[in-house]
C-alpha cells in the first residue's frame, strides 16, 4: 500500500484529482446550502495539499526551505480565503489580502536572496510581484463563471509542471501537476454548469499556491525565467477567448470555458517549448 | 601543613604543565584540496550504486598524532560543486529536489567526540548541517600517516580515511524516497598541512 502512494503518477494526478472531486462535495454539503457553495473551491488548496504531503512529507515547523514554506503559504491563504469566504467579505477585501499576501509571501519565501541581493535581485522581485498582481487582476476580471477563472489556472499549472521538469526540479514539477489536477477535480463540479462562484478560497488558497510554485521556480531553480513569464499569458485568454464565435445559449456557455483553455494552451505550449530548449544539460538525454 | 601545602602546590603546578603540553602537542592542519575527496555513493533503483563527489570545500583539523581523543575536524563544502560526470544530473542534484544549492549553498561537519578504537582507528562523531538541518554523525576514521613530505622536507603531512553512512531523509531529502537510496555512503580521504 505504501508503495501505491509513492507512485508520482498517485501522488500527482490520481490522489489530487481525487482530491479536488470529493472534497469539493464534501465541503460544499458539509456547510449547507447558502455557505457550501461559497467555501467548495477550498477542495483545491486542500486537494493540493493532500499530493505536498505525498510528494514532499509534512513540513517541520517552522519550516526550513522554501519548499516547507510554499504548504505553510498555501494553509494560510486556504485558512484566511475560507473565513472571508465563509464572512461573506466583499470583493475588496480579498482582492486587497491577496496582492498584499503576495508581496508577504514573495519577502518570505526571497529572505535567502534578499540579504545580499543585488538591483538586478531587487528587480526581479518587483516584476514577481507585478506578475501575481496580474494574475490577480486578470482572474478577478473572469470570475463571472468560475470555470473560464479556473482553466487559465490549470493550464498554467500544467504549464508550469512541465518548464519546473525541464528545469531539473522534479519535486516542484510534480507539486504544479498536483495543483492542476486538484483544479481539475473542481472543475469537474462546475461543467457544464457553473455552481460554485470563484472567491477568496480559490483566489487566496489556489491561485495562491499557483504564483508561490511559481516565486520558488523562479528564485531557487534552473526553470527558464522567459519560460515562466510566457505563463503569465495564460491569463489573458479569456478576453481573447471572448471574440471566438460560439453557438448561443447553453451549448455556448458550456464550451465558452473550453475555448478559454485552448487559448490558453497556446502560451502555455510555446512556454514548454522554451523551457525545453533552454533546458541546462538537454543533449545529454538525462 | 606547610609540606601538605607545598605539595599540593607542586601538584598543581604539574597538572597545569600536563594541560599545557596535551594542548601545546595538538598541531593544525589545513585541508589540501587537492589530495583531498569528499566521496557519496548511493543506491539508484537498486541496479547500482551510484557515486559523486564534492569538488570545492575547505577545512582544517587538530591533531597531536599520538591520541585522537582531543582531536577535531571542521569541514565546509559547497554544494554547488556537486560532481557525478553527468551535467545535467548534476544539474538536477542541485535543484530542490537533493542539495537545493541556490537555498543551501553550503553543508558543514564539525567533529564533537573521538574515540579511538585501535591503534590507528577511531569513531568520529560530529554535527553534520545539510539543508539547514543539524544532525549528529559518526564515521569509522583510520588514520594513515604523518610524515614530513618527501619532496619537501619543510611540509609536514597528516592523512587519514572516513567512512560511514548518512540518511538523506533526516535531513529533509525526500526526493524519489523508494527509487534513490535514502543510506548515502560518505567516504572522506583527507591530507591536510601543519601549519
Amino acid at each position: 500500500m505504501a508503495e501505491f502512494f509513492t507512485n508520482p503518477l498517485v501522488q500527482s494526478v490520481l490522489v489530487p484529482v481525487a482530491g479536488g472531486f470529493i472534497l469539493t462535495g464534501a465541503i460544499r454539503f458539509a456547510n449547507g446550502r447558502a455557505k457550501g457553495p461559497l467555501v467548495a473551491g477550498a477542495a483545491v488548496a486542500l486537494g493540493f495539499l493532500v499530493g505536498y504531503v505525498l510528494i514532499v512529507g509534512l513540513p517541520p515547523l517552522p519550516p526550513v526551505s522554501n519548499q516547507q514554506k510554499l504548504a505553510y503559504v498555501v494553509a494560510g491563504g486556504l485558512i484566511i480565503g475560507f473565513l472571508m469566504d465563509f464572512s461573506r467579505r466583499p470583493p475588496f477585501y480579498r482582492e486587497l489580502v491577496y496582492i498584499v499576501g503576495a508581496a508577504a509571501a514573495l519577502y518570505w519565501m526571497a529572505l535567502p536572496k534578499i540579504a545580499g541581493g543585488t538591483a538586478w535581485t531587487y528587480l526581479s522581485l518587483v516584476a514577481l510581484w507585478i506578475a501575481a498582481g496580474l494574475i490577480g487582476y486578470r482572474l478577478e476580471k473572469s470570475r463571472a463563471n468560475v470555470v473560464n477563472a479556473c482553466a487559465p489556472l490549470l493550464v498554467a499549472a500544467l504549464g508550469l509542471g512541465l518548464v519546473a521538469l525541464f528545469g531539473r526540479t522534479g519535486s516542484y514539477s510534480q507539486l504544479a501537476f498536483s495543483l492542476a489536477t486538484a483544479f481539475g477535480g473542481f472543475m469537474l463540479w462546475n461543467w457544464p454548469i457553473a455552481r460554485y462562484p470563484f472567491g477568496a478560497t480559490l483566489l487566496l488558497g489556489g491561485a495562491g499556491a499557483l504564483v508561490t510554485i511559481a516565486y520558488a521556480l523562479a528564485l531557487y531553480t534552473e526553470a527558464s525565467p522567459y519560460a515562466l513569464a510566457m505563463l503569465l499569458l495564460c491569463f489573458f485568454a479569456e478576453p481573447v477567448a471572448r471574440r471566438i464565435k460560439l453557438p448561443a445559449g447553453k451549448i455556448g456557455e458550456a464550451f465558452r470555458p473550453v475555448a478559454v483553455g485552448a487559448v490558453a494552451l497556446i502560451p502555455a505550449l510555446a512556454a514548454v517549448a522554451v523551457a525545453y530548449l533552454t533546458a541546462p544539460g538537454q543533449e545529454a538525454g538525462y | 601543613m606547610r609540606t601538605r601545602s607545598i605539595i599540593a602546590g607542586a601538584a598543581a603546578l604539574m597538572a597545569s604543565t600536563a594541560l599545557i603540553g596535551t594542548a601545546s602537542a595538538a598541531d593544525n592542519y589545513k585541508i589540501d584540496a587537492t589530495h583531498t575527496n569528499i566521496i557519496f555513493i548511493v543506491d539508484h533503483l537498486g541496479f547500482s550504486n551510484m557515486i559523486g563527489q564534492f569538488q570545492s570545500f575547505e577545512g582544517n583539523f587538530s591533531f597531536d598524532g599520538k591520541s585522537v581523543e582531543g582531536a577535531s575536524v571542521k569541514l565546509t563544502i559547497k554544494t554547488a560543486s556537486v560532481d557525478t560526470d553527468h551535467e545535467a544530473r548534476d544539474k538536477h542534484l542541485s535543484s530542490p529536489d537533493f542539495f537545493n544549492v541556490q537555498e543551501f549553498p553550503e553543508m558543514s561537519f564539525t567533529s564533537t567526540k573521538f574515540e579511538a578504537t585501535g591503534d590507528k582507528t577511531a569513531k568520529m562523531t560530529g554535527d553534520l548541517t545539510m539543508l539547514g538541518v543539524t544532525k549528529p554523525v559518526t564515521l569509522d576514521v583510520t588514520f594513515n600517516k604523518a610524515d614530513k613530505f618527501p619532496m619537501d622536507p619543510n611540509v609536514f603531512i597528516a592523512g587519514f580515511s572516513a567512512k560511514g553512512t548518512v540518511n538523506r531523509q533526516d535531513f529533509g531529502m525526500k526526493y524519489a524516497a523508494g527509487a534513490i537510496g535514502d543510506n548515502i555512503g560518505l567516504w572522506i580521504e583527507a591530507e591536510g598541512h601543519k601549519q
